[in-house]
């Protein structure tokens, strides 16, 4: 019996679909509010010198990350051979 | 009551990794009700040999140790580093056993205790001897579980894995060699202070390096790792993503502690991993790519070689035992039971599962959830056992003034949550309309299964595993009481938390926006794409040819051989012209002649003339 509703209940739901944007929400706050006051003035590195410069770096470092995965991608990627088979017996 | 004592002392110091190779051997001799419990039950009797019972020690380090010829033999010694090592590969052997508790394959059974055994075997070993043996054993026994498979792809792979490994395992021989006949030990003795410019005046050392090197998975011999694992059977995959490297990485750090050319490979390793990791379209294969990063983690720790970043080096190869095998845990129970592990075919595989079976709706919940936790602890977010060791090795690098490792290793931390805790997720769990559409979808599912059956024990095994990443990390002082330098590090301060949520909330901000063009369908090409190109030459000229010479000389001895045969079995019929089988054909016709009657008028006329010159002279 086909029960759509289980996929579009999990799918669809979008409580669950935007949770991970909230919960990443709250981490830079409080990421940010630890770095604004409790590590005011602490410099270990140059780089602490910086305003917000792990929540800048994570994002850069993502964008050359992923932008050369793309790339990488489509270079190093070859079709797949048919009829190949995952299952194991 | 001499004879007693010995004995007793023999048993109580018997070491887990005999205790682990002779339950295997008695595994086929039981009924297959009880094969499951007894594969638990050997890691559980080797963790209380190992913690509880060698009281009576040779020293604080050796436990057993045996003298042959000139050479001491230890195949038993315990202290922190190989004590932690050894434990984390036996829970692995327990919680690895729960999730494979339904696979009743002696086979499979066997080579997983015997590699497992191998991998306890080396790090508990005291000697070179010792650790060679154990070295193959492992390298042997994990090429079962490939082949274990049984497909004709699985054959390729495992033939490839042995490759590498019995070239690092000859590597690492001849290093050994070399380095007894100028020591004149075998003892396992420490490399500190040699650096990457002395290994060529020290041709033993490099030599060990580089054996080392192939089951570390150093590039460009990592490739073994991202072809084989992906392949392996679904339990086996669980067991060779934590003993093979890890063993390697014990390796490490008792010979090559502080050795500089490590922090640049590692740092190879850790970006080389992550961007093939984000690339791949596997789920196995990613978590191997991902092995690989991690492993540059523990490599870079090592090359830095402060007892902090040992001692985080070893927290991390820890932690890294117990989330990667929760990782392929469920990887192989998504594979159990939809079919595909291709992330294009996932999304849609997995709609089409919790469609058919309302169970599975419930069940997919769990395994998302199973596979969260490890995903984030790779992460290293904060209270998941990732972050108790990834942030001691970045903070021990930073003491030592690599600051452009620090920032490669933060990128690094940042693409692992990139590729393992969002693109795997989202495309699994999150996106339900990316059919590759590479071929019908009846045809990559077990038929046999119905969706959403995903046996107990998978759960179980999966529960231990989640709930002892929460736990660590949670109470990371459990790790650090065990770890072997005595050095005081809190995770739980206001910099690495607020580094990690930065920087992972940063990547994830990224990721929303470029999320839909991550997925290339197609078979990733690496390193060994120009090797696997030339092996069919290779093949030819060092099998097909040699081959080809051998059939040829055994044709032509055949030849002659046969021709002898026919000349000699019938002396006779030399005397007699023509044969009884051609008489029947061409009675007294020239063909039919033979020769033999030449060598008979030959020898009455040389006769004669013989006799004529006795008689005239």
């Amino acid at each position: 019996m086909i029960n759509a509703s289980n996929s579009e209940r999990m799918n669809q739901s979008s409580f669950f679909t935007r949770l991970p944007l909230w919960i990443a929400i709250l981490a830079a706050a409080v990421g940010l509010t630890l770095e604004f006051t409790l590590l005011r003035g602490y410099a270990s590195h140059w780089w602490n010198h910086v305003p917000a410069f792990y929540l800048l770096y994570g994002a850069l470092a993502a964008i050359a990350l992923l932008g050369l995965s793309i790339w990488g991608s489509k270079v190093l990627n070859r079709q797949e051979a048919a009829g190949t088979n995952e299952k194991e017996a | 009551m001499g004879d007693l004592n010995t004995v007793v002392q023999s048993i109580i110091n018997l070491p887990p990794a005999v205790i682990l190779a002779l339950g295997a051997l008695l595994i086929p001799a039981l009924p297959k009700r009880l094969r499951s419990p007894w594969f638990i039950l050997l890691p559980v009797l080797a963790l209380t040999f190992l913690w509880f019972l060698p009281v009576i020690q040779l020293s604080d380090y050796c436990i057993v140790a045996w003298n042959y010829a000139d050479y001491s033999i230890m195949p038993y010694v315990s202290d922190n580093l190989s004590r932690l090592f050894s434990t984390a590969f036996l829970v692995v052997l327990i919680t690895g056993g729960l999730f494979s508790w339904h696979n009743t394959d002696s086979g499979e059974k066997i080579a997983t205790l015997f590699y497992a055994s191998g991998a306890v075997g080396v790090v508990l070993a005291g000697d070179y001897l010792t650790l060679f043996i154990f070295w193959e054993v492992m390298a042997i026994a994990s090429t079962w579980l490939i082949w274990g498979c049984g497909d004709v792809e699985s054959g390729d792979v495992g033939m490839r894995y042995l490759l590498y490994h019995v070239l690092g395992g000859g590597l690492l021989l001849a290093g050994i060699l070399v380095e007894v006949m100028n020591t004149g030990s075998i003892q396992l003795q420490s490399f500190a202070g040699l650096s990457g410019s002395d290994l060529l005046s020290n041709p033993g050392v490099l030599l060990i390096l580089l054996g080392v090197a192939v089951n570390a998975a150093f590039p460009p011999f990592h490739t073994w790792l991202s072809d084989a694992y992906p392949k392996a059977s679904i339990t086996g995959a669980v067991f060779m993503s934590a003993l093979t490297t890890k063993s390697a990485i014990y390796v490490l750090i008792r010979l090559f502690p502080g050795m500089d050319i490590l922090v640049w490979i590692g740092l190879i390793m850790a970006i080389y991993g992550t961007i093939f990791a984000l690339m791949s379209n596997d789920f196995r294969q990613i978590l191997s790519y991902s092995i690989l990063a991690q492993l540059g983690y523990m490599v870079t720790a090592i090359g830095v070689g402060s007892e902090m970043a040992l001692n985080g080096a070893t927290a991390h190869a820890f932690s890294h035992i117990l989330y990667k095998s929760l990782l392929f845990m469920t990887g192989g129970a998504l594979l159990y039971s939809v079919g595909t592990n291709r992330l294009s075919d996932l999304g849609a595989t997995l709609k089409e599962a919790t469609d058919q079976d309302p169970k599975f709706a419930s069940q997919s919940r769990w395994l998302f959830g199973f596979y969260m936790i490890g995903a984030l602890s790779i992460s290293g977010l904060p209270l998941l056992n990732g972050f108790i060791s990834k942030p001691m090795i970045i903070e021990a690098i930073g003491e030592a003034h690599y600051e452009i490792a620090m920032l490669i290793l933060i990128a690094a931390s940042i693409g692992t949550f990139l590729h393992t805790g969002l693109k795997i997720p989202y495309y699994t769990w999150f996106t339900r309309d990316s059919r590759s559409g590479s071929k019908p979808l009846k045809q990559s599912l077990n038929s046999k299964a119905s969706f959403g059956e995903i046996p107990v024990n998978m759960n179980l095994g999966m529960g231990i595993g989640a709930t002892l990443c929460l736990v660590f990390g949670i109470a990371p002082v459990i790790v650090y009481d065990l770890l072997p330098y005595n050095v005081i590090y809190e995770p739980f301060r206001a910099y690495p938390i607020a580094e990690s949520l930065l920087t992972l909330s940063g990547a994830f901000f990224i990721f929303i926006w470029m999320k839909s063009r991550l997925l290339t369908p197609g078979v990733l090409r690496d390193l060994d794409t120009p090797l696997r190109a030339t092996l069919p030459w290779i093949r030819q000229v060092f099998v097909d040819f040699p081959w080809a010479i051998f059939e040829k000389a055994e044709e032509i001895v055949l030849a002659f051989t046969r021709m002898v045969i026919k000349t000699v079995r019938n002396p006779l019929a030399w005397l007699q012209p023509y044969s009884s089988e051609e008489e029947s054909t061409s009675t007294h016709s020239t063909e039919a002649f033979t020769p033999a009657i030449e060598i008979v008028i030959g020898l009455i006329l040389f006769t004669s003339l013989v006799l004529g010159l006795f008689l005239i002279f």
